[in-house]
């Protein structure tokens, strides 16, 4: 006979009561604060690796859609940002690797990058700076910002990008040349 | 570092502050979510109810005897007296064959019943220990 009791057993312990409709809307509604929260930090991490705020802005959603599947681990997780981190960094190097062939390419090619004439006249050496790392070449940008936005050592963004090591120290010295080129002209 | 124009464009970098999401961001992702949200409650809702059917069928033949109940239907097709004749012998094996004195039927469904309730408790204590070591 099913009594109150082994009904109420089955609503805390069964799986299948999380099919409660009320429960996922109130999980939904969480998952919006939790989304506003880091929705800058991860936005950040995409648009200075992918170098496009276009693209930035769909890899942020993606990520976001992932936080979605382990929410009910992250929502509690003091490292939730982190998570964030690495998956938006992820994403973004595949979405490099996809739609804009391969690294040992675009590292050959060294174009002049011209920010002065598309800064606005307002711009602070800050906004100047955000400008001049989203037009850095990719192979000078990536392992730049992996280093400084992501602390990550040369050993790790060498096998993150599947790299030489001298390659990434080249690279990044390179972007900051340029950067520094920029910045103080 | 002895450069101090290495250390000026290092300190830039590291004061860089976070770019503001485009306010499009949220209410993509929040659609996308709610969709998703209604999908999985709606999938957990059919799972559950194809479970409840399958314990129901299962209860079912042990009180009902297939083979009669098809055979004597006046259009049964060559097929369906074959299955009858299949969910009959089913049948009598569940309800004839005993283990212990019982029907093997009542000794599989009870096992496959405490099978369910031990596992939905152990799933649950695995769940609250995770939550509680966080």
């Amino acid at each position: 006979m099913v009594t109150a009791a082994t009904f109420s057993f089955f609503e805390t312990v069964d799986p299948l009561a999380d099919c409660s409709f009320e429960r996922s809307m109130e999980e939904v509604e969480e998952f919006e604060t939790f989304v506003r929260n880091y929705q800058n930090m991860v936005f950040s991490v995409s648009a200075r690796i992918v170098g496009s705020l276009t693209d930035a802005e769909d890899i942020t959603q993606e990520v976001f859609l992932k936080a979605y599947e382990r929410f009910q681990e992250l929502r509690t997780s003091p490292t939730a940002g982190g998570w964030l981190k690495t998956v938006s960094t992820n994403l973004s190097i595949n979405h490099l690797n996809r739609y804009r062939a391969r690294w040992r390419f675009f590292s050959e090619q060294e174009k002049p990058i011209e920010i002065a004439a598309e800064a606005p006249e307002k711009s602070d050496r800050q906004e100047m700076l955000e400008l001049a790392l989203h037009k850095l070449p990719d192979a000078q940008r990536v392992p730049l910002v992996l280093f400084h936005f992501q602390e990550m050592s040369y050993d790790e963004i060498a096998a993150k990008l599947g790299i030489s090591l001298a390659k990434v120290k080249t690279d990044i010295h390179r972007g900051k040349e340029t950067l520094r080129k920029i910045l103080t002209k | 570092m002895s450069d101090p124009t290495e250390d000026w464009l290092d300190q830039e970098l590291k004061n860089l502050k976070d770019l503001q999401a485009p306010e499009t961001i949220v209410p993509k992702v929040m659609a996308r979510v709610r969709q998703k949200a209604k999908y999985r409650w709606q999938t957990r809702f059919f799972n559950s109810f194809v479970l409840g059917v399958a314990m129901a069928c299962l209860v079912g033949l042990l009180v009902v005897d297939p083979s009669r109940v098809f055979s004597e239907l006046p259009v049964a097709s060559h097929a369906l007296k074959l299955f009858s004749l299949i969910a009959g012998a089913v049948w009598t094996s569940l309800s004839q064959a005993t283990v212990f004195q019982l029907p093997i039927g009542i000794v599989i469904l009870s096992i496959i019943t405490l099978s369910y309730i031990l596992l939905v408790a152990a799933a649950s204590t695995v769940q609250r220990l995770a939550v509680t070591r966080k």
